[in-house]
């Protein structure tokens, strides 16, 4: 029996500046988290997305950007899922899916879009090398602040 | 800002993604044993209900002394016909190819024996109007693991007008590994 999902489980709009967004107390009965970002940035910046509060620089990244005049791909590590590059008076999107999340047999694999006009738009696979089921996430920018008007949606998809 | 406490804003405005009761789970296959393929049949009996379809996969190959392996997506056991073209990152540059009359459409990648444990590949498949019956058959996916430090967009076809009633997703190499996971949804329209 096919079963409605791509439930929401909490969104929210920034009222003021801040940092960073965390989701906590994530219950497990979902598979797979997806966590959509709009607004704008009031620095050149990185958005991470951090996991059960976990800030050290274990999070792997593979990408490809396209800049509007040429392709490029690049990987790294970071202290947080690599969500989205933002720059100042831009507006900046991300859908970013985390696969079970749940799982205590699996590092987190996660894929990323994102696109920050003006400056790119770009796919992303991330991984958390970790096999804790996830309980809370964190959406912070590595400088600056996201800017009023901001708005973070989690979602949560059944399997 | 901390939100502990989701249940309590689980009822606000979600936005900018399916209304609900639009994106619906058919059937999901979690496997208990590796297995080179894995199927989802009797699609037709959705054919009223919804336009578009979603596999959500997270999965590994049994492939031994490789890194990686793919999936292949078989349509209505048609097993000739099916063209694509990617977009690939390896970490360092990106490149394209295309590919024509294949016995199956390259749709995700996996991990496999000498990847990292634990370590997945994650794919997203939409099959687009899969149940008209006047169109060919149109797919796109999105996947990725930074195990193989690579990410790949495909968008292919099918020059096959049927209504959709099977789809068999195949490991090109080996087995899906015990815990693979293959979901199917159903978006209406």
């Amino acid at each position: 029996m096919p079963t409605p999902t791509y439930t929401p489980l909490a969104n929210v709009t920034l009222a003021s500046t801040t940092s960073s967004v965390t989701f906590g107390s994530i219950p497990a009965t979902y598979r797979d988290l997806i966590l959509v970002f709009e607004g704008t940035v009031s620095t050149t910046t990185n958005v991470l997305t951090s996991l059960n509060g976990d800030t050290s620089t274990v999070y792997t990244r593979v990408q490809m950007t396209g800049s509007g005049s040429s392709a490029s791909s690049s990987s790294g590590t970071h202290e947080g899922l690599y969500t989205v590059y933002g720059q100042s008076g831009e507006r900046v999107f991300a859908q970013l899916q985390i696969f079970d999340y749940s799982a205590t047999d699996k590092h987190k694999t996660a894929l990323s879009r994102g696109h920050t006009s003006g400056a790119e738009v770009a796919a992303r696979a991330l991984r958390w090398p970790s096999t804790a089921a996830v309980v809370s996430l964190a959406a912070s920018s590595t400088s600056g602040t996201f800017n009023t008007g901001c708005t973070f949606s989690l979602y949560g998809v059944i399997a | 800002m901390t939100l502990s406490a989701l249940g309590i804003f689980s009822a606000a405005g979600a936005g900018g993604a399916a209304v609900a009761g639009a994106y619906e789970l058919i059937s999901t296959t979690t496997l208990g044993t590796a297995a080179s393929f894995v199927t989802f049949s009797n699609l037709g009996d959705y054919a009223s209900t919804y336009k578009h379809l979603q596999i959500r996969a997270v999965a590994r190959s049994t492939r031994a002394s490789n890194a990686d392996s793919a999936i292949g997506l078989q349509f209505n056991a048609t097993t000739s016909g099916y063209f694509w073209h990617e977009l690939q990152g390896s970490g360092s540059a990106v490149s394209s190819s295309a590919n024509t009359s294949q016995t199956s459409m390259r749709v995700g990648m996996l991990t496999a024996a000498t990847s990292a444990a634990n370590a997945y590949g994650a794919t997203v498949i939409d099959l687009l109007d899969a149940y008209s019956t006047t169109k060919n058959k149109t797919f796109r996916s999105l996947t990725g693991a930074t195990d193989l430090n690579r990410i790949r967009l495909t968008s292919g076809s099918l020059a096959l007008t049927n209504s959709v009633t099977e789809i068999k997703l195949l490991d090109l190499f080996a087995n899906f590994t015990v815990g693979s996971r293959f979901s199917l949804y159903g978006i209406k329209g």
